[in-house]
C-alpha cells in the first residue's frame, strides 16, 4: 500500500555524469526479454509442417498480425514490418501478463524457511499483528537467503519509461518510413495536408496553420501512445493493490487479476500494436 | 499553517476525484455509443465482424485514452505534484 506512488531509483556515475535509472523496470525488462528469447528458441528449434503446441501459438500470432499488416500496408511494405510489429506485440503482451505472478521468490523463500524451521533451523519468526503477517528472517549463512532480496515481479509497462521508449521507437520508424516512401520534399509537403501543396500555397509554408497543427499532432500521437499503455497498466495495478489490501485476511482478488492482468493486458498490447500499424499506414 | 497545507492536499485530492468522475462519465457515454453502433453493424452483416471488431477496439482505446489523461493528471496531483516541495517550503517559512 505504501509503495503505490513510489519509484525505485538507482544512480550510477559514468565518466563524470550521473545517470539515474529505475532498477526494477530494468530487471523486469531483461526478464521478459529472456523469457521471449527462450520461448522463441523452443518454438523454432524443431519446425514441422504439423506444428507442435508452442509453434502453433506463434503461428497464430504471426499470421493474424501479418494479415492485418498486409491488408493495411500492401504486400511489399506489410511484409517488411512484420518482424517489428510481432516483436512489439509479444513483448508488450508478456510484459503485461508477467505482473499476475505474485512475489514468487519471496513466497518460495518463506516456504523454504518454514520447512527449515520445522527441521530445527535457525530461523526467527515474528508474528506482527496476525498469523498472515509474519516477519521471517533466516540465519545469515543460509543458502536461500538471496530469495528474500529478489525484487518482486512487476510489469515493466507499469512505468512510463517503457511505454515512452517503445512509442519513440515507433515515432522514428513512422517518420523514416514517411521520408522513404514520399521523399524528403514530399514528406515536408505532407505537413500542409488539408491545403494543396503546390504553387501559391507552397509560399505560405510557415504561415500555414495546418503546418503547426500537423507537427503538434505528431508529438501528441507519441505522447498519447505511451500514456495509454502506462495509464491502463498502472491504474489496473493500483486497483489490484488497494483491493488486495482491503481483502488481505480473506482472499486474493483472482477476478481482478484475471481482468486487469490478462484481459486488459492483452487488449492494451493489441491496441498499442494496432495504433503503431495505423501510424505507419498514415505515412503511406 | 498545517491547516493550510492540509487544505492544499484536500483540494488536490478533491480535484483528482472529481476529474476522474467527470472524465469517466463522458468516456462511458462515448464508448456506449460506439459499442452500440458496432454491435448493430455486426448484427446486420455478420461476415464483417472481424474488421468491425478490430476497428471498434482501436476506437474504444482512443476514447479511453481521454479518461487515461484524466487518470494521469489525478495521479500527478496526488503523488507527484510538481510544486509540492515549493508549497511545503512556503508553508514552513510562514510558520517562522
Amino acid at each position: 500500500m505504501e509503495s503505490i506512488g513510489k519509484v525505485a531509483v538507482q544512480t550510477i556515475t559514468f565518466l563524470g555524469h550521473t545517470i539515474s535509472f529505475n532498477p526494477e523496470m530494468l530487471y523486469m525488462t531483461w526478464l521478459v526479454m529472456g523469457i521471449i528469447i527462450i520461448i522463441s528458441f523452443a518454438a523454432t528449434r524443431r519446425l514441422g509442417v504439423v506444428p507442435n503446441k508452442i509453434q502453433s501459438i506463434f503461428e497464430i500470432i504471426f499470421s493474424f498480425l501479418e494479415e492485418i499488416l498486409v491488408s493495411t500496408l500492401g504486400k511489399k511494405d506489410g511484409a517488411r514490418f512484420v518482424p517489428l510489429i510481432c516483436t512489439l506485440f509479444v513483448f508488450i503482451l508478456l510484459s503485461n501478463w508477467i505482473g499476475i505472478i505474485p512475489n514468487l521468490f519471496g513466497f518460495l523463500g518463506v516456504i523454504i524457511a518454514l520447512v527449515h524451521k520445522l527441521f530445527g533451523g535457525e530461523v526467527t519468526v515474528v508474528v506482527q499483528d496476525s498469523i498472515t503477517n509474519l516477519m521471517i528472517t533466516p540465519a545469515a549463512g543460509s543458502w536461500y537467503r538471496f530469495l528474500f532480496k529478489m525484487p518482486a515481479i512487476t510489469e515493466p509497462t507499469k512505468y512510463l519509461s517503457t511505454g515512452l521508449g517503445l512509442a519513440i521507437i515507433i515515432f522514428m520508424v513512422v517518420h523514416s518510413f514517411g521520408i522513404r516512401t514520399k521523399g524528403i520534399s514530399g514528406y515536408f509537403k505532407s505537413y500542409l495536408e488539408p491545403l494543396p501543396s503546390e504553387g501559391f500555397w507552397l509560399y505560405l509554408f510557415f504561415l500555414n496553420p495546418f503546418f503547426y497543427m500537423n507537427i503538434i499532432s505528431q508529438f501528441a500521437n507519441t505522447l498519447s501512445h505511451s500514456f495509454r499503455l502506462f495509464g491502463n497498466i498502472f491504474g489496473g495495478g493500483i486497483i489490484i493493490v488497494i483491493v488486495s489490501e482491503l481483502l488481505r485476511y480473506i482472499m486474493i482478488p483472482v477476478g481482478l487479476f484475471a481482468f486487469f492482468g490478462l484481459f486488459a493486458g492483452a487488449i492494451q498490447a493489441f491496441v498499442f500494436t494496432m495504433l503503431a500499424v495505423s501510424y505507419i499506414a498514415q505515412q503511406k | 499553517m498545517e491547516a493550510q497545507a492540509l487544505q492544499f492536499f484536500i483540494a488536490s485530492v478533491t480535484a483528482a476525484g472529481f476529474g476522474i468522475a467527470i472524465a469517466a462519465f463522458g468516456c462511458g457515454i462515448a464508448q456506449g455509443i460506439g459499442l452500440k453502433s458496432a454491435v448493430e453493424g455486426i448484427a446486420r452483416n455478420p461476415e464483417s465482424s472481424g474488421k468491425v471488431t478490430v476497428t471498434m477496439l482501436i476506437g474504444l482505446a482512443m476514447i479511453e485514452s481521454l479518461c487515461i489523461y484524466a487518470l494521469v493528471v489525478a495521479l500527478i496531483l496526488i503523488y507527484a505534484h510538481p510544486q509540492a516541495t515549493a508549497i511545503a517550503e512556503l508553508f514552513a517559512k510562514a510558520v517562522h
